[in-house]
């Protein structure tokens, strides 16, 4: 659905809110039972940092690259 | 050529629902929940730059058609048969074509020196990767760090990944190994964070991961990319049968050392069976659960195919037959 629908429509901005809040919960509860480990250590903060930010196309267009460009790549082989 | 691949995927059980009503109920749920997550994506310059498409199964063929977002696709043809010349010459070519495609982007040229470049910077990443899998075999790592630090390969800038995988693994390194124990190796469907959900139910059931072959993890590190010229030609021939030739991905028609290679790895790390897992609507590792399965096991080693979805309320159910699994 594209960003014009998604505006003029209340009800799908509503939900689209309230997805948004679940990703997050999901992702945090993730990342803490990974910390509450017997064999967890903060190096490994990095690398959780880098999995809890799962919109990454808007992401690395800041902190990839001094000309901010990316590419994004879809699948592996 | 200053571009950063990005691979698309989630493994956010959540964020399904906002593509279910357009797309097919048995679809797969990673790919469905990639879609729901591009839903949240404000159009951006990235949307100028086409994704690009390896034709490996039909779910990923028929990704952007399902999304039905920006940017566009571009499809690299890969050749299901990748033993014979043929499939390899066609199989560069589409590389040739990437090529090209990437300068038209981004008006500039690819040559030998910033190619040479790169393949050092990801020649030194997979030397650091095969340590990790060095101290996940010798029980130091548990699997579901290993698949933490996989799992983050490419969100950031390589040389950075890499000195932090480096700087984890000397802290790791001096930890001593858990309790030889029931270790086994886990085939199947990607496994992306924050669905861990199969890596904790081993570890519930106790056992662990000691290797897998999961493209979202060891499977990223088919090997080096061997030049026999450092010449531009050259090079680019190695990179095309490193992500060829050496793939062992399901998709592929002869793919009998895919099968050699698992076995490998159970016999020379004495791991005693296979959990094979599968997502629902994941075609090509279900087909071939059912060639791996008899092969396994008449070489004494044990198997259990997990069939499940991006949901919790299968949870119990796995961790009962895990454990059953795990007491044989």
């Amino acid at each position: 659905m594209n960003e014009i629908a998604v505006k003029s429509n209340p009800r799908r901005q509503r939900l689209l809110q309230r997805v948004r809040m679940e990703i997050h919960a999901e992702l945090e509860a993730a990342r803490l039972q990974l910390q509450q480990r017997a064999d967890y250590h903060p190096t490994w903060d990095y690398f959780l940092n880098l999995l809890m930010r799962p919109l990454a196309p808007d992401r690395l267009q800041a902190e990839v690259g001094p000309s901010g460009e990316t590419f994004m790549q879809f699948g592996t082989v | 050529m200053g571009l950063h691949p990005l691979r698309l995927g989630s493994g956010c059980f959540c964020v399904g629902r906002l593509s279910a009503s357009h797309s097919p109920v048995l679809m797969c749920p990673l790919l469905k929940a990639t879609m729901g997550l591009l839903q949240f994506q404000a159009p951006t310059q990235n949307d100028t730059m086409p994704w690009v498409v390896p034709t490996t199964c039909d779910w990923v063929v028929k990704f952007q058609e399902l999304a039905n977002t920006q940017p566009e696709a571009y499809f690299l043809e890969l050749p299901h048969l990748h033993r014979g010349e043929k499939g390899q010459q066609r199989w560069l070519e589409e590389i040739y074509g990437l090529v090209r495609l990437l300068e038209n982007q981004t008006g500039r040229k690819l040559n030998r020196k910033t190619l040479l470049s790169s393949v050092q910077i990801f020649m030194h990443a997979w030397k650091v990767f095969g340590r990790l899998i060095e101290l996940r075999r010798k029980r130091v790592l548990a699997g579901v760090w290993f698949m933490v630090a996989a799992n983050s390969f490419l969100l950031d800038s390589i040389e950075i990944w890499t000195e932090r995988v480096h700087q984890m693994l000397e802290t790791v390194a001096t930890h001593p190994p858990a309790p030889e124990g029931n270790g086994v190796f886990l085939a199947g469907s990607p496994i992306i964070f924050p669905n861990f959900k199969l890596l904790h139910l081993i570890e519930t059931a106790g056992m662990d991961v000691y290797g897998d072959d999961l493209c979202t993890s060891e499977r990223i590190w088919p090997g080096a990319v061997c030049y026999e010229e450092p010449s531009y030609r050259g090079i680019m021939r190695a990179l095309a049968e490193r992500y060829h030739k050496a793939c062992i991905c399901p998709t592929f028609a002869d793919n009998e050392r895919r099968i050699n290679s698992i076995l490998n790895t159970l016999q020379q790390h004495h791991i005693r069976g296979v959990v094979y897992h599968v997502l629902k609507g994941c075609h090509p590792f279900d087909i071939e659960s059912f060639n791996l399965e008899p092969r396994l096991k008449s070489r004494g080693y044990h198997f259990l195919k997990i069939e499940t979805d991006y949901v919790q309320e299968d949870s119990q159910n796995i961790l009962t037959r895990l454990e059953a699994f795990g007491r044989i």
